[in-house]
């Protein structure tokens, strides 16, 4: 027997070669035999994969459109940048002929981009979902809604993938906002195991909004599986989709003082814990509190009411010019700013949860600030920054 | 004893085809196989390597030596790994990894693997399964139909000359 022939028949050595491949090699070898398919589609090796391919410094942070595809140029891929620690380009094929459009938000790996299209008289979004580890692409079918205030309400949608170990298949819904109305919020889900959309009404445990033309604030965070939209109330209305399928939790943010709260972030630990945690820049503080679970059933968030204020517990002080002490502020970053409008500092997302890191940013420099060492550094990198859940 | 007249031990590695090799312990060592051996104080005589053939030997104690050489300094060592390995076809790859697999040598295993997957990366999957000798089971609707799931991975440029 050969040497490729006894490197070919030992799982270990086997599963090794395969680890080096690019991903569109990968894939293409799932067809050398049933073996090699086996081996591939084994969810240990596509998590192996996956935690290769993304460099040392963690997961999938944001992702920075640097160009952009217009729909007059079918089939062009679209470039992006992911991870700000250590940027790497990325090209997807099989880009709808209509093109992506631009980034909606990401989930555990995966990408929601939408494009506006005219469907008679209606602005439409046309969604595809993209995994930057395959660089596949997947249109979903029209949304059963034509008539929603799309310009608005696209802003709110969401991905969330539940795990994203089989690459090939991962397992995802799309959540979009379709109208909000007192204390029911109506969504369409769209599913990747039945492939179609459903409609379905959340009930609140309050009132939604005072403000019904502007009742959100900012894209929804998804983490650990939970929807948090911030509502133009300062509220945070969670849906859990896994548990509570009919049901909308609002709690209310904890207490700033309002003018000088210039950006706010939303997170939970990892699990088991998953507790909610809540930071603000209340110049010239940062604060950051969590939220202790109390009375809800299965250790929840789940309350008949709305949960008070007071009930957030405040873990981190800390005053805004102490975060970025000894960073060389004239380090500044090629990027094109569209999401965070302020001069001042601001939250721009959650690297890690365990120890908790944040993206921050001064001016135009971006630095990384870890809650546990107190330590913060540069976060070189540049693009387009629009959403880092 | 050599240790105490300040000679560097060598030790005599024995392939499965019977060549003898002498080597510097301290590179030797680099394979947890034999350092093994050696901490065990079995390493007094010959060492046989019975899944290791006199011409794969011969190179890996070439890499052995040439990397110990350089201090610790990891931009030097990746430069020299890919000096060594950028002349070697893909039957002597994959020769090494074997070896490598077998002395327990992580950093020349990982570097020989990345070379395979480089050389594999374009080829096509007739290729992969000539070179490995692999028996195609699908039937033709089932490789087919792995195809169309797969179709995007199947665009672009594939070589398939032997190296």
């Amino acid at each position: 027997m050969n040497a490729a022939k006894r490197i070919e028949s030992n799982d270990d050595l086997l599963t090794e070669l395969l680890l080096q491949l690019p991903p569109k090699s990968v894939f293409k070898f799932i067809s050398v035999s049933k073996r090699w398919k086996t081996i591939i589609n084994d969810p240990f090796f596509i998590e192996n994969y996956s935690k290769r391919r993304s460099s040392g410094d963690g997961r999938l942070l944001a992702l920075f459109q640097t160009k952009f595809t217009p729909p007059t140029i079918p089939g062009d891929p679209i470039q992006m940048n992911i991870l700000p620690i250590h940027p790497c380009n990325i090209t997807f094929d099989h880009v709808p002929k209509e093109g992506l459009g631009t980034f909606v938000n990401s989930s555990n790996g995966l990408i929601l981009c939408g494009l506006l299209q005219l469907v008679g008289k209606h602005m439409v979004t046309m969604y595809t979902v993209l995994n930057p580890v395959t660089g596949k692409c997947v249109a979903l079918p029209r949304p059963p809604t034509i008539w929603r205030d799309e310009l608005y309400l696209s802003s709110f949608d969401a991905i969330m993938c539940e795990e994203n170990k089989t690459a090939l298949e991962p397992n995802y819904i799309v959540v979009r906002v379709r109208e909000l109305w007192g204390k029911v919020m109506k969504i369409e889900t769209f599913s990747s195991v039945t492939g179609m959309w459903a409609t379905s009404s959340l009930k609140a445990t309050g009132s939604i909004t005072e403000s019904p033309y502007e009742p959100l604030y900012m894209p929804p965070v998804v983490v650990n599986g939970v929807f948090h939209w911030l509502t133009a109330s300062f509220e945070l209305a969670v849906y859990d989709p896994n548990k509570y399928k009919k049901h909308l939790q609002l709690i209310k943010a904890p207490y700033t003082s309002g003018g000088n709260c210039t950006s706010v972030i939303v997170t939970r630990s990892p699990f088991p814990d998953d507790v909610l945690l809540y930071g603000a820049i209340d110049s010239p503080w940062l604060k950051f509190w969590m939220l202790e679970k109390g009375g809800g059933d299965n250790g929840s968030y789940k309350r008949d009411t709305t949960i008070r204020r007071r009930e957030w517990v405040l873990m981190h002080d800390i005053r805004v010019e102490c975060l970025y002490k000894g960073i060389d502020m004239s380090k500044k970053c090629l990027f094109l700013d569209v999401f965070m409008g302020c001069a001042d500092v601001g939250f721009d997302g959650v690297v890690s949860r365990d120890p908790l890191v944040v993206l921050l940013k001064k001016g135009e420099t971006w630095f990384l600030y870890n809650f546990e060492s107190k330590t913060s550094r540069l976060a070189p990198y540049r693009g387009c920054l629009r959403n880092s859940s | 004893m050599a240790a105490e007249t300040g000679t560097p031990t060598t030790l005599t590695l024995k392939s499965n085809d019977d060549e003898l090799f002498s080597v510097a312990e301290s590179a030797a060592i680099l394979s947890v196989t034999i350092r093994n051996m050696v901490e065990d104080g079995c390493a007094g005589g010959v060492i046989p390597l019975d899944n290791v053939d006199g011409k794969t030997l011969a190179s890996v104690i070439t890499y052995m030596n040439g990397i110990s050489a350089i201090p610790a300094d990891e931009e030097k060592k990746k430069s020299y790994r890919d000096k060594f390995l950028s002349d070697k076809d893909f039957e002597t790859l994959a020769d090494m990894v074997l070896a490598a697999n077998y002395l327990n040598m992580s950093c020349l295993m990982d570097a020989v693997s990345a070379k395979i997957a480089q050389v594999m990366e374009k080829k096509s999957v007739g290729w992969v399964r000539r070179k490995f000798g692999i028996e195609n089971d699908y039937t033709p609707e089932e490789e087919a139909a792995v195809k169309e799931e797969h179709k995007w991975t199947f665009e672009g440029v594939e070589t398939d000359d032997d190296n």
